[in-house]
């Protein structure tokens, strides 16, 4: 093979595609990789989905939020309303649009 | 009557009884107002649910595992939240320091983690073991764990206390993709072993820290930062006077590149003989927080000031104590233009009165042409860079001072990155803080082989002015992220909009999005602009935030 030489474009990128492909792999594999603290479960994922972008998330999120926090489903970015925070959509009634806005934050108290 | 005088004996009893008991309770208790120390709050407000255990008599959990002050302060509150526990004002502080002092890390165990309690919170964890990747990481960092020294009874227990915290746990990781069987199987069979191992309650490092006389903080210490929202590189005076018990109180005053200047007034708690938690009032109401981390003798302090209580924004700093002896820490611009004049800034301290324009030399091809002394720790220096000075790194050095420092020399800016170039964002404003990007432009030479990208390619600091765009990043079809997002504005920072659903978005969805940050700068007689580009996720609003994520 070391005396043939590729003739056009084409067969030069079937020569060099294993070693682009290992690197797409690698890139792809960084890709992948969330800043530190976001989770990595993605069905679908909180900050991101599988592919690093938002395209397929829930929309608005804030329409299944209770669903997130009552079977503490994202504890690290809802706070859990199972264990940890039962008061935390307390102020909410559940039924109106704008409940959001009521919801609280959740800072380590300071005392 | 019998049955009179039986009554009145009970009551008399029972009065008596509930009069011995309160006095015992009280048995031990400080007075109200006084102060308790740390040993006597673990075994007034603590050992009542972890008794000592009967070898060696520690408490249980408590003192058979090591952490950092910020982890200490999660579990303090856990205990709150969760378990009841009950504490007076100013109690947990106590505690905290007590704790981390005791069972705390020592310097080498904190340094590769350090990351996590300076939030930065841009950080992509490389390397993460197997064991715990797709078992703890995928709800929290690598270093939460890794900020951790426990014993293997210790190490042992944290399934089953994680499943019983977070019942859904099993189900929820499962979703990784990651894990070859259930959650509490893997996590037993592979997760506690490899910690355990890894992360061992007893190290050299610590007992070996235990043992060393702490330095004391008090003094001058001359400050040398980054601060990507301001001009870049500044400088300033921090001088600290001791309040006892390693508490701090300190003034500052900065200067900075844009020629703003900043003063101010901290405090500071030191953990654990090395790690530097202030709080500091600036001027215009702000408050910054300090998370430093001092070196082993305790003369290089360094850090990340956050400007905000989530740390999303934030300044890189160097704290260098001042001893008195003529010292150079830092140049600024750190690059010099082939055949321009320009003024440099040289920081160090107790910098000679008199300095000739020959005795600062910034190797051959440069000359200075006059030195302007403003203070002991600052010089201007006004230099031209010869046509035929040689392109590429040298040092920078004053005559008769220590230390030197980087500095290049190029002919032009061949191209420029973005820091960061991967980059994060939530909108907020309404219910949950903005999480703000500040991003930053750096201009870089192609180096001696003229092709861009290689490892001699040579970086040379920031450049401006820059011009700021947002692009779409098409992800689907009709993406229209761009509209909804937010802005940057001319320093080089994004603003996330407002949290919430957006009616004006398809299906109400809030203002998120994945979009390109570019930036074009257009050095002085090129033709074109250059341009390079970030990517920018704007996530959702979270509503959970920790000390460490």
């Amino acid at each position: 093979m070391k005396h043939l030489k590729a003739a056009n474009h084409k067969a030069e990128r079937v020569e060099t595609a294993p070693a682009v492909a290992k690197r797409q792999v690698q890139e792809d594999v960084l890709g992948m990789a969330q800043p530190m603290g976001c989770t990595t479960i993605f069905n679908p994922g909180w900050e991101a989905n599988p592919w690093g972008g938002t395209a397929g998330m829930c929309a608005p999120m804030e329409a299944d939020l209770l669903g997130c926090a009552n079977v503490c489903w994202w504890p690290a970015q809802v706070p859990d309303s199972l264990q940890n925070y039962p008061e935390w959509a307390s102020a909410c009634s559940g039924v109106n649009a704008e409940d959001w806005r009521s919801l609280e934050l959740v800072f380590p108290e300071k005392k | 009557m019998n049955t009179v005088w039986r009554r009145r004996s009970l009551l008399l009893g029972k009065l008596s009884g509930f009069v011995l008991g309160f006095t015992l309770c009280l048995w031990g208790q400080p007075a109200w107002g006084q102060e308790m120390t740390g040993p006597a709050l673990l075994e007034t407000r603590c050992s009542g649910c972890h008794p000592p255990h009967e070898e060696g008599g520690k408490l249980d959990a408590i003192e058979h595992q090591r952490k950092p002050p910020e982890a200490w302060e999660m579990t303090i509150y856990r205990m709150l939240r969760t378990h009841g526990a009950n504490l007076e004002a100013g109690e947990a502080r106590i505690l905290i320091k007590y704790l981390s002092d005791r069972y705390g890390l020592a310097p080498s165990e904190v340094k590769p983690f350090r990351y996590a309690l300076e939030k930065r919170n841009n950080t992509i964890e490389q390397h993460v073991p197997k064991e715990v990747k797709g078992t703890c990481v995928a709800c929290h960092s690598y270093a939460r764990i890794a900020l951790q020294r426990r014993t293997p009874e210790s190490w042992g227990r944290l399934p089953d206390l994680t499943a019983a915290l977070l019942p859904n746990i099993e189900n929820q990781v499962a979703s990784t993709g990651l894990l070859g069987d259930f959650w509490y199987t893997l996590v037993r069979k592979d997760t506690v072993p490899y910690l355990t191992q890894t992360y061992p309650f007893d190290s050299t490092a610590w007992k070996q820290w235990q043992a060393k006389p702490k330095p004391d903080y008090a003094g001058v210490w001359n400050v040398v930062g980054h601060d990507p929202g301001k001009g870049g590189a500044y400088t300033g005076r921090m001088t600290l006077t001791a309040l006892g018990n390693d508490n701090y109180e300190g003034q500052l005053a900065y200067d900075f590149a844009d020629g703003s200047r900043m003063t101010g007034k901290n405090t500071v708690t030191m953990y654990t003989g090395f790690q530097w938690r202030g709080v500091a009032e600036v001027d215009g109401g702000q408050t910054h927080k300090e998370i430093f981390f001092a070196n082993e003798d305790g003369t290089v302090v360094s850090g990340r000031r956050l400007l905000t209580l989530v740390g999303d924004l934030g300044m890189e700093e160097t704290l260098y104590r001042n001893t008195g002896q003529a010292r150079f820490f830092a140049v600024s611009p750190t690059a010099l233009k082939v055949g321009e004049r320009s003024t440099l800034r040289l920081f160090g301290m107790n910098l000679p009165e008199s300095l000739a324009a020959a005795s600062v030399s910034l190797g051959p091809g440069v000359t200075v042409q006059s030195l302007r002394r403003v203070d002991a720790d600052t010089v201007m220096a006004d230099v031209v860079v010869g046509k035929k000075a040689k392109v590429g790194a040298r040092q920078a050095r004053i005559q008769g001072v220590d230390g030197e420092q980087p500095l290049a020399v190029y002919n032009t800016v061949d191209y420029i990155r973005l820091s960061p170039e991967q980059a994060f964002s939530r909108p907020g404003g309404i219910r949950t803080p903005k999480i703000f990007q500040q991003f930053e432009a750096v201009g870089y030479t192609n180096g001696p082989d003229r092709r861009k990208g290689t490892d001699d390619d040579m970086k040379l600091g920031r450049v401006g002015p820059v011009t700021w765009k947002l692009n779409e990043y098409v992800k689907r079809v009709n993406d229209d992220d761009v509209r909804f997002v937010g802005a940057m504005n001319a320093h080089g920072l994004f603003t996330p909009a407002e949290d919430g659903p957006n009616p004006k978005r398809h299906l109400s969805q809030g203002n998120v999005g994945d979009v390109w940050v570019e930036a074009w700068y257009q050095p002085n007689g090129a033709r074109r602009p250059m341009g390079a580009r970030a990517h920018l996720l704007v996530m959702p609003a979270k509503y959970n935030f920790q000390p460490i994520e």
